[in-house]
């Protein structure tokens, strides 16, 4: 028997062991309510940036917009960089054995890895999480994000380094135009793509270490604001 | 609507002369969804023996990441099924959502390494009009047509008059 946790996103019902939760916090004022679900979104928590998974925006067909009002983040436990967002959160259950079942064999890769067993509730079924396997996924959506915005400056550096022997041009990084320093240096170092890579990651702890700077102070100025009034 | 109980081999559609003098087994076709092909209404063929039960509701739990011929999953008698969408397995174009529709539990068996035989089931959408059929049937086989682009899950098809009527192999599906 195990204690689990079932929340709802997309009118689809996940479970969760209880052990796996650190905290369920509600959802920051920087998560904005938009029409169309994002898989990925950034909040901060402890003064960190906090990566938010909304499994249901993974469907292919249409989900129903999220709605903020009970909307909650669960912080996963051991991944403090990783919350599962929730439209709403049904509170804990104690699950027996029985309830627990095998997804059918039909669904494999990413759904087993993710969803290994499906909870029998009352009056529907929860496909139980593994925390383990979304952390990856969060990890390869990053990185995927890395691969294709690396994918991109190697189009650009293609295209101006033809576009510079057109012109007649055999310095490359010269014949470019509109690109600042930065751009400059990692497009010259695309030639060692683990390099470009590296240096796209540091970029990126960088400016969310920024963002989530910034996001705080915002919120303290506005306290502050309060209180004098 | 008949309930078929355990039985050890499903009725195979190459031995459907052979056997229906016999036993006269009977089969049931159902509409596909879909709006059929140059005017000839596309049907699945399965045997009485698979169809299980025909469901009133049944609510379905989508799955990510699933694959895009399952819809996800159901509760049936206390287990979890798919919810399979043959004409996503066959590559056909589904038709709108207007035309009646029956939700089917469908039984498939295969024989393992071990000569042990293992039943699977699943649950499949097609459309409401079923009609109830005595072998042997008055069809001939036909090549497979154009406008079915996946292939892989087909047993056969057959032609009976105007209807085309389509063989899928489930445990295929399921075990893809």
């Amino acid at each position: 028997m195990s204690e689990m946790v079932v929340f709802e996103t997309g009118n689809i019902q996940f479970a969760l062991d209880r052990k796996c939760i650190a905290h369920i916090e509600p959802t920051a004022a920087g998560l904005k309510a938009k029409k169309n679900r994002n898989p990925l979104k950034i909040m901060t928590y402890k003064g960190n940036p906090l990566s938010v998974i909304d499994i249901a925006a993974y469907l292919d067909k249409g989900i129903d917009a999220p709605h903020l009002s009970d909307a909650k983040v669960v912080i996963i436990k051991g991944a403090s960089d990783m919350g599962l967002w929730a439209d709403s959160v049904k509170g804990p259950l104690v699950a027996k054995k029985e309830q627990m079942a095998e997804l059918p064999p039909v669904f494999t890769g990413t759904a087993r890895a993710c969803f290994p067993n499906v909870l029998h509730l009352k009056d529907r079924l929860a496909l139980v999480v593994d925390v383990g396997a979304l952390a990856s996924l969060n990890q390869c959506s990053h990185e995927s994000v890395l691969t294709d915005e690396t994918r991109q400056m190697q189009d650009t550096d293609k295209q101006s380094a033809a576009f510079a022997a057109k012109k007649g041009n055999s310095n490359p990084i010269a014949g470019r135009s509109g690109l600042n320093p930065l751009e400059k240096v990692v497009a010259h170092k695309l030639k060692e793509p683990a390099v470009a890579r590296k240096l796209q990651q540091i970029i990126e702890r960088h400016v969310k270490r920024v963002v989530a700077r910034t996001i705080a102070e915002t919120l303290k100025q506005q306290s502050i604001k309060l209180n004098f009034n | 609507m008949e309930t078929t109980f355990i039985h050890k081999r499903s009725v195979q559609v190459g031995n459907i002369e052979k056997n229906s003098r016999k036993t006269g087994a009977q089969v049931f076709i159902f509409p596909a969804r879909t709006s059929g092909f140059d005017g000839n209404p596309v049907y699945y063929l399965f045997s009485v023996r698979q169809v299980v039960e025909v469901l009133r509701h049944v609510d379905v739990q989508a799955v990510p990441f699933g694959p895009k011929y399952a819809e996800g999953v159901a509760e049936w008698r206390g287990h979890v099924l798919p919810i399979l969408s043959l004409e996503k397995c066959l590559g056909l174009q589904e038709s709108n959502e207007q035309m009646p529709r029956r939700t089917i539990v469908v039984r498939s068996v295969a024989e393992n390494s071990n000569g042990n035989f293992h039943e699977s089931y699943a649950i499949v959408k097609v459309g409401a009009a079923v009609h109830q059929l005595a072998l042997p049937l008055a069809c001939e086989p036909v090549d497979v047509p154009h406008w079915v682009t996946e292939t892989a899950c087909l047993s056969g098809v057959y032609q009976m008059q105007e209807r085309f009527l389509l063989v899928v192999n489930v445990e295929k599906i399921l075990n893809a």
